[in-house]
C-alpha cells in the first residue's frame, strides 16, 4: 500500500509554507546564537529602526561592509522578519483553504508567537536587558519546536500514522508504546530545561557571583550526562522495537547522534572559550601551549553550533514525542473501536 | 480500493480533529510547566541583573583588621563601620567615577597616562554609538573573568585555573620592566595580543588596535583605582587604630568646611603617587644585554644547567628535572592576603582562610604551581627575550625571584630552559644525577 495522497480539494501551500518556516527558523536561531556569542545584541542600539533607518532601507553596502557585530545583528533582524512574513503567508494559506480549517488556531498561535518573539528581541535592545536576551534565547527554540510540530500537522503521515504498519507490527508495538512515549516526553522536557540552563550560563549577568555561575555550570554538565543517558535509553527502546515505523525510529536515531555530537561540542566550547579545564592541558605538550583566541572563527562557530544543536535537540525530541503521541492515540482508538475501517486497512496490509 | 481510501480519510479527519484538541490541551499543560521552570530560572538570576557597580574590597580590609587586632588586647579591638566603608567609596567615586561613567582622577600625570575617550569606549554596557564606535569593551571581553571592579572575581572566575588576575594590587606578572615596577602599556598589549597559553586568558589579536588601547587604558584605570582603594582602607584603618572610634577620612558633602575636607588632600596624594608609579613604568625598562654569540651552543646550555642546579636556586621550585615538582607549598602574593602567615604548614595556612574568609565570596586559595619547563609552553611569552626577562627580573606577584642570574649567565639559563623542552618528558637528562644523589 502506498502513501495516501492529499485529497484534491486541499491546497498544498500550507504544507509548503510550514516547511519553509521550519527551514528559515533554524538559521534564524543559529544567527541568534551568533548574536550572543559575538555579543552583538546591542550593536544596533535602536529598534525597529537600524541606526535611524527603516530596517528594510538600511543601505545594503553599509550592512555588508560595516562592523561584524552590526552585520550579525541586522542580519538576525532581517531573518526574523522573513520568518514573520512566512508565518503571515502560512496563515493566509490556511484561512483560504477550508480543508485546512483544523489548523487555523495553530497558525494564528504561530503568528502571534513570532510577533511576540520579535517584540521581545526589540525590547531587549530598547531596555538593554540581558535577562530579556536570555528569555528571547529560550523562547526561540520553543517556537522552532512549535514550527516543526505545525509542519508535521500538515504532513500526510500525521493523517495516517499506521499506514506502514502491519497488524502484527501493531500488536508487537502496542504494549511498549506508552512507556516509550512517556520517555520521549520526559526527554523533551529535560532537553528544554537543559537549554534554559545553557542560556542562563551564556547570559549570566556580569555582576553575578562566581558561585552562582559555578552552580549553573555544574548543573548544565550534570543534566547533559543525565540527558545523554535518557536519549540513549530512548534510542535503545525504539531500536529494539523493530516493528516501529521508520518515522519514529529515525528521529530517535537522530537524537542519539546529535546528543553525542552535542557532548563533544560542549567540551569543545569549554576549551575554545576557557582553555582546558582544571589545568589538564598541562598533561601533554600538544595541549599545554594552546592559546584561546577571542572571537576567532573557530570559537564563534563552535559556541554557536553548540547552541544551535541544542535547539535542534529540542525540535527533534518534541517531534518524536508528538509522533509517538499520535501513533499511540491512533492505536488506542483502533483497539477500542475496532472499526470496520481499520479492519479493512489491516486486511489490505496483510 | 478507492472507496476504502476515501472512507478512511473521512474517518481520519474526525479522529484528527479530536486528536488536535487533545494535543492542544496537552501542549498547554506541558508549556505551562516549562514556563514555570523558565520563570524560576529567571527569578534565580534576576537578583544578579542590574546596573554594574564597583565592589568594596572587603577582603583586604578584613585581613588588615585581623592582623592589627591580633596584636591588641580584647578590649581594644578595632572595627571598621559601614559609614567608614561608605566614606572610602565616596572618595573613590568622586575621584574615579563609576563603571558606567569613569573619570580620570584630577591629579598630575593622570590625563597624560589615560585617555578619557578610551575609558568611555571600554566602560559601560556593551553596545555601539550611532557613529559606530564601540562601548562597553571591558564588560564585553574582560569583566566575566576579571570582574567589573577588576578584582579577578567575575562570574566565570571560580572554575578557571589559574584564577583570573586581580588588578587591584597593581601587580602584573608578565612585563619587561624591572621587578617592582609597573608594566608599560606595551607589556599589557603583548599579553592582549598573544594571550597566555595554557590559561583562559585569550589572545585579542583579531581586534582593532584602538579597541585594545581602550582596554589597556581601562585596565590601568582599574588597577590605579584598586590600588588607591587599598591605600585608603589602610589609611582609615590606621586612623581608627590611632584615634579610636570610627573616624572618617574626609567629609565628602558639598557643604563641608575646608577643614572637614582636608582628608581629600591625603587621598589626592595617594592617587598622585599611584599614578606616578604608572607613568614611571616607561623609564623602568629592565636592563638587557645582547645574547652572546652561540648562546644556544652545547657549552652554554651546560653552563646554564650548572646555574639552574646550583647558584640560580631554580631547583627549589622547578625541581631537578625541571618538571615543576619542587616546592608545592607556594602561594602567590594575591593569595597570601587570604591565608595564614608564612612559615606555617600549608594546611594551617588554609585553615586560616577557612576560619576568616570562607563563605565571604573570595575564591578558595590554590597553591601556586612552579612551571613545568619541559612542556615548552611559557606563559609570559616564548621569545628568548621574554624568558630572559623572567630569569633576570623574576615574575611579579610570585615566588619566582629576579636577579639570581644576570647578563650572559641569564642567557645561559635561557638556553638551558629552552633546551629542556626538546628532551623527552619521561626521560629527563637530570634524572640520572637525581638518582645518583638519592643512592
Amino acid at each position: 500500500m502506498g502513501t495516501p495522497s492529499l485529497p484534491a480539494s486541499e491546497s498544498c501551500w500550507p504544507r509548503r509554507f510550514s516547511l519553509l518556516m521550519v527551514s528559515l527558523t533554524f538559521p534564524l536561531i543559529w544567527v541568534g546564537g551568533l548574536v550572543t556569542t559575538t555579543q552583538s545584541g546591542m550593536a544596533v542600539p535602536d529598534y525597529p529602526t537600524t541606526f535611524g533607518y527603516n530596517m528594510f532601507l538600511y543601505p545594503l553596502s553599509w550592512w555588508w561592509s560595516g562592523p561584524w557585530d552590526v552585520f550579525v545583528e541586522h542580519g538576525h533582524r532581517l531573518l526574523g522578519i522573513a520568518v514573520g512574513l512566512v508565518s503571515i503567508m502560512l496563515t493566509i494559506a490556511v484561512y483560504k483553504s477550508p480543508a485546512w480549517s483544523r489548523l487555523r488556531k495553530a497558525v494564528v498561535i504561530a503568528l502571534v508567537a513570532v510577533t511576540l518573539q520579535g517584540l521581545l528581541g526589540g525590547l531587549r535592545v530598547e531596555l538593554n536587558a540581558r535577562l530579556l536576551a536570555m528569555l528571547h534565547g529560550c523562547t526561540g527554540p520553543a517556537f522552532f519546536a512549535f514550527a516543526i510540530v505545525l509542519a508535521m500537522w500538515t504532513s500526510e503521515r500525521w493523517r495516517d500514522p499506521l499506514h506502514e504498519m502491519t497488524a502484527k507490527a501493531i500488536r508487537d508495538v502496542e504494549p511498549q508504546l506508552s512507556r516509550i512515549k512517556r520517555l520521549a516526553i520526559l526527554t523533551s522536557i529535560l532537553v528544554y530545561c537543559q537549554l534554559v540552563l545553557g542560556a542562563t550560563v551564556r547570559h549570566m549577568p556580569v555582576m553575578a557571583k562566581p558561585q552562582t555561575m559555578k552552580t549553573f555550570v555544574f548543573f548544565h554538565i550534570l543534566v547533559a550526562f543525565v540527558l545523554a543517558g535518557h536519549i540513549a535509553m530512548l534510542w535503545l527502546r525504539t531500536h529494539r522495537q523493530r516493528a516501529l515505523p521508520m518515522w519514529i525510529r529515525r528521529p530517535a536515531r537522530w537524537l542519539a547522534g546529535l546528543v553525542l555530537l552535542q557532548l563533544v561540542m560542549g567540551i569543545t566550547t569549554w576549551v575554545t572559550k576557557w582553555n582546558w579545564p582544571m589545568g589538564i592541558g598541562d598533561l601533554s605538550r600538544s595541549t599545554a601551549d594552546f592559546t584561546v583566541v577571542q572571537a576567532s572563527m573557530s570559537q564563534s562557530n563552535v559556541v554557536t553550533a553548540h547552541v544551535a544543536i541544542g535547539s535542534l535537540l529540542v525540535g527533534i525530541s518534541v517531534l518524536l514525542s508528538t509522533r509517538l503521541w499520535r501513533l499511540s492515540d491512533e492505536m488506542s482508538r483502533g483497539s477500542q473501536e475496532t472499526p470496520a475501517d481499520l479492519k479493512v486497512t489491516l486486511q489490505s496490509d496483510e | 480500493m478507492m472507496f476504502k481510501q476515501i472512507t478512511k480519510t473521512k474517518n481520519n479527519e474526525i479522529v484528527l480533529r479530536q486528536q488536535m484538541q487533545s494535543m492542544e490541551s496537552a501542549t498547554r499543560t506541558t508549556s505551562s510547566a516549562l514556563w514555570c521552570g523558565l520563570l524560576l530560572v529567571v527569578l534565580a538570576v534576576a537578583g544578579c541583573d542590574g546596573s554594574a557597580y564597583f565592589q568594596f574590597n572587603h577582603a583586604y580590609l578584613d585581613r588588615q583588621v585581623i592582623d592589627i587586632n591580633s596584636g591588641r588586647p580584647d578590649d581594644a579591638q578595632i572595627e571598621i563601620s559601614d559609614e567608614q566603608e561608605e566614606n572610602v567609596s565616596e572618595i573613590l567615586e568622586a575621584a574615579f567615577g563609576t563603571p558606567d561613567a569613569p573619570k580620570i582622577p584630577g591629579v598630575e600625570g593622570a590625563a597624560a597616562l589615560l585617555d578619557q575617550e578610551f575609558l568611555d569606549m571600554a566602560a559601560g554596557p556593551v553596545g555601539r554609538l550611532e557613529d559606530g564606535s564601540p562601548r562597553g569593551l571591558y564588560r564585553q571581553h574582560c569583566a566575566h573573568c576579571h570582574g567589573v571592579t577588576g578584582d579577578g572575581m567575575g562570574p566565570t572566575s571560580e572554575f578557571l585555573k589559574p584564577y583570573p588576575r586581580d588588578y587591584r594590587k597593581g601587580v602584573f606578572k608578565f612585563k619587561h620592566t624591572v621587578l617592582g615596577a609597573k608594566p608599560r602599556k606595551e607589556d599589557l598589549r603583548q599579553v592582549l595580543m598573544e594571550g597566555i597559553p595554557g590559561t583562559a586568558m585569550p589572545s585579542f589579536r583579531v581586534y582593532d588596535s584602538q579597541e585594545l588601547d581602550a582596554i589597556i587604558d581601562y585596565v590601568i584605570y582599574l588597577a590605579i583605582r584598586g590600588d588607591v582603594e587599598r591605600q585608603l582602607e589602610a589609611t582609615i584603618l590606621q586612623k581608627t587604630a590611632d584615634e579610636g572610634g570610627n573616624p572618617l577620612l574626609a567629609d565628602t558633602s558639598a557643604n563641608a568646611s575646608a577643614e572637614d575636607r582636608e582628608g581629600l588632600l591625603d587621598a589626592k596624594d595617594i592617587i598622585t603617587d599611584v599614578v606616578a608609579s604608572w607613568t614611571e613604568a616607561n623609564d623602568s625598562l629592565m636592563p638587557t644585554t645582547e645574547p652572546p654569540a652561540n648562546w644556544q651552543s652545547d657549552e652554554n646550555i651546560a653552563r646554564g644547567r650548572e646555574i639552574f642546579l646550583g647558584t640560580g636556586g631554580c631547583v627549589a621550585c622547578h625541581g631537578k628535572t625541571g618538571l615543576g615538582d619542587g616546592n608545592p607549598d607556594l602561594f602567590d602574593t594575591w593569595t597570601e592576603e587570604l591565608v595564614g602567615a608564612k612559615g606555617q604548614s600549608t594546611s594551617a595556612r588554609l585553615e586560616f582562610y577557612d576560619e576568616h574568609f570562607a563563605g565571604t565570596g573570595t575564591l578558595k586559595p590554590r597553591n601556586q604551581r612552579p612551571r613545568n619547563l619541559r612542556l615548552g609552553s611559557f606563559r609570559g611569552g616564548r621569545r628568548p627575550i621574554d624568558i630572559y626577562s623572567r630569569i633576570s627580573q623574576g615574575i611579579a606577584g610570585t615566588e619566582m625571584p629576579g636577579g639570581k642570574a644576570k647578563g650572559d649567565d641569564a642567557w645561559a639559563v635561557v638556553a638551558y630552559v629552552l633546551s629542556l623542552s626538546e628532551e623527552v618528558i619521561s626521560k629527563p637528562s637530570n634524572d640520572l644525577d637525581f638518582q645518583r644523589e638519592r643512592n
